[in-house]
């Protein structure tokens, strides 16, 4: 479980611009993320790895955001999630959203803002509470 | 006495039915109804079969008359029957041509009748006409409204779509601005630094524009409130942090009242926070570097708070107050010809003040500049009629507020509960240039 020290954050946009942006800043807050440009895609890689949160859009081509999250929610459990949108939060909303650890952050955003919304998620995904299978509280911040 | 009288001091009011309005209203009913007769009378008797039915009833209803008067006369003449009843009526007619008018009776009966089953036909052919009318404007109407329906969710798509496809170019604009400003992607220099800080505020400018043409749009089309107590203080903090590079760059302070005083108020704590940063955004237009802005708020009339948003700018003509917040009026005046926007931002104030039952007021201040203020409900007060009729219609379900009304409405956290009547406070200064 040493292995984990760095948490890992997917990113799921499919506006290349905004995804290629998102990677930059989180990378330059030193966390890793692993970014995908569709619902499709983001699945298969939730498939093979583990994170500690999500940031998704919302519309999306193949799947969007809402979909997206209940599919995640299988694999991943009770993983925080971070939805990034240009659509009001009252519109997303209307695609029945369970929206049990969903932050919405509108766009264009406060690149301090989403850096603080995603260390606080990270924080508390870290403390354990939700994650069946997650890591040792302690080894994640 | 038809005429409609005017009333003597002191005299009881007439009945209901029978003052000179509705009697003239009678007389000319009566008038018409008689005129309708009379071309009913005029109408040949094969005019429709069912008049043929009124026409045999009037002559059933006229035939006892000439029957029982000749039947009388035999009577009274013969004594007994002879047998032959209808010799001895001839003969009685003969005898007293008197009988010759009874036995039109029956003919004249059926006229009547007849005409007035003619009426009853016509209008009940007129009405039947009426329907027929009336069905197929409401199938019209029907189509209308499906149409509209149509064109207003297409109109919804488009907004929704637009403000998508306008807002995504800027996040990845905005984002890396704001990285090159912090110095994440690397050291920056100060002619850099000044060039990349002009890229992120016009950014944020067209970011703006677009929120209040979709804002404005979106709640023209759905004034729905979702209407819940929440202290102005919050929401006066936040419009001002928003605005603190604003300010900065214009050096101006932006005023808002010491925590002594939440002023908890009733209303949708987000549509409030846009006429507070519309106005605020105006007043900011007009005040020139080292001047003051203000937020505040004070008891008004009943159970109200008046918040008002006070500047240090120019003023307003009283010519041009009334005209302030007509949609897409933009000041004329050759000095504010550069101070941008496009003649929205009061007229969503003025529409979601409206939606919460609230007038908006403007002032000039004596010591120059201007106040604009409105009233909202305290949080323990009586909703307004309109604010409780938007709040009942089919609104956004309570979840769907954003997390800011959810912490505002909440009786714990941050928020200390209802202090009664919020007292006047002198503003202090918060945000703005040091």
């Amino acid at each position: 479980m040493t292995s984990r020290t760095a948490p890992h954050v997917l990113v799921v946009e499919d506006d290349p611009l905004t995804r290629r942006m998102l990677g930059v800043l989180l990378a330059s807050a030193g966390i890793t993320s692993t970014t995908a440009a569709d619902g499709l895609e983001a699945t298969s890689y939730a498939a093979t790895d583990r994170f500690d949160l999500v940031i998704t859009d919302f519309s999306m081509p193949e799947r969007n955001g809402v979909e997206l999250i209940r599919t995640l929610r299988h694999r991943l459990g009770g993983v925080p999630v971070l939805m990034i949108s240009a659509y009001p939060e009252s519109e997303i909303r209307k695609e029945g959203l369970d929206d049990a650890g969903v932050e919405f952050v509108a766009k264009p955003f406060r690149t301090a803002d989403l850096l603080a919304k995603v260390r606080a998620a990270l924080a508390g995904a870290a403390s354990g509470a939700d994650a069946p299978e997650g890591p040792p509280a302690g080894t994640v911040r | 006495m038809t005429g409609g009288g005017a009333r003597l001091p002191g005299e009881t009011p007439a009945v209901p039915g029978l003052t000179g309005r509705h009697a003239s209203g009678i007389l000319a009913k009566t008038v018409q109804t008689g005129a309708e007769f009379l071309r009913s009378l005029a109408v040949p008797y094969t005019y429709d079969p069912r008049r043929n039915t009124y026409v045999l009833f009037g002559l059933l209803w006229g035939l006892p008359i000439p029957v029982f008067s000749i039947g009388l006369d035999c009577w009274l003449t013969n004594g007994a029957s002879s047998g032959n009843l209808l010799a001895e009526g001839c003969r009685a007619v003969l005898d007293r041509p008197l009988h010759l008018f009874f036995l039109a009776h029956p003919f004249l009966f059926a006229t009547i009748f007849g005409a007035l089953g003619t009426m009853r036909h016509d209008r009940d052919r007129a009405i039947g006409h009426l329907i027929v009318e009336l069905e197929d404007r409401i199938r019209e109407l029907d189509a209308a409204n499906e149409k509209l329906k149509e064109l207003d969710r297409l109109k919804s798509n488009f907004l929704a779509n637009v403000s998508h496809e306008l807002r995504t170019p800027l996040v990845s604009m905005m984002g890396y601005a704001e990285m090159l400003l912090d110095g994440r992607l690397g050291p920056v220099a100060d002619a850099q630094r000044e060039a990349v800080a002009t890229v992120l505020h016009n950014a944020e400018k067209q970011h703006r524009l677009i929120s209040d043409l979709l804002n404005f749009t979106r709640f023209e089309a759905q004034p729905r409130l979702d209407v819940r107590p929440f202290a102005l203080r919050e929401v006066a903090l936040r419009t001002a942090e928003s605005f603190r590079p604003l300010l900065a760059e214009k050096g101006v302070t932006l005023g808002v009242p010491p925590d002594t005083c939440d002023g908890r108020v009733l209303g949708d704590v987000e549509r409030i926070e846009q006429v507070l940063s519309n106005l605020v955004s105006n007043s900011l237009k007009f005040t020139p570097a080292g001047g003051r802005i203000g937020i505040a708020w004070e008891p008004g009339k009943g159970r109200a708070v008046r918040v008002s948003v006070w500047d240090e700018g120019r003023g307003v003509a009283p010519e041009e107050r009334a005209r302030l917040f007509d949609r897409f009026y933009t000041s004329q005046s050759p000095s504010s010809s550069r101070m941008g926007g496009i003649g929205l931002g009061l007229s969503i104030v003025r529409d979601i003040l409206a939606a919460h039952g609230s007038a908006v007021d403007v002032q000039s201040r004596p010591q120059g500049g201007t106040v604009v203020s409105f009233e909202l409900p305290q949080a323990n007060g009586e909703l307004p009629p309109g604010l409780a009729r938007l709040r009942d219609g089919p609104a956004i379900p309570a979840a769907a507020g954003p997390a800011a009304v959810a912490e505002s409405a909440g009786t714990g956290g941050s928020v200390p509960p209802a202090s009664g009547t919020p007292k006047p406070v002198r503003p202090e200064t918060a945000g703005g240039r040091a």
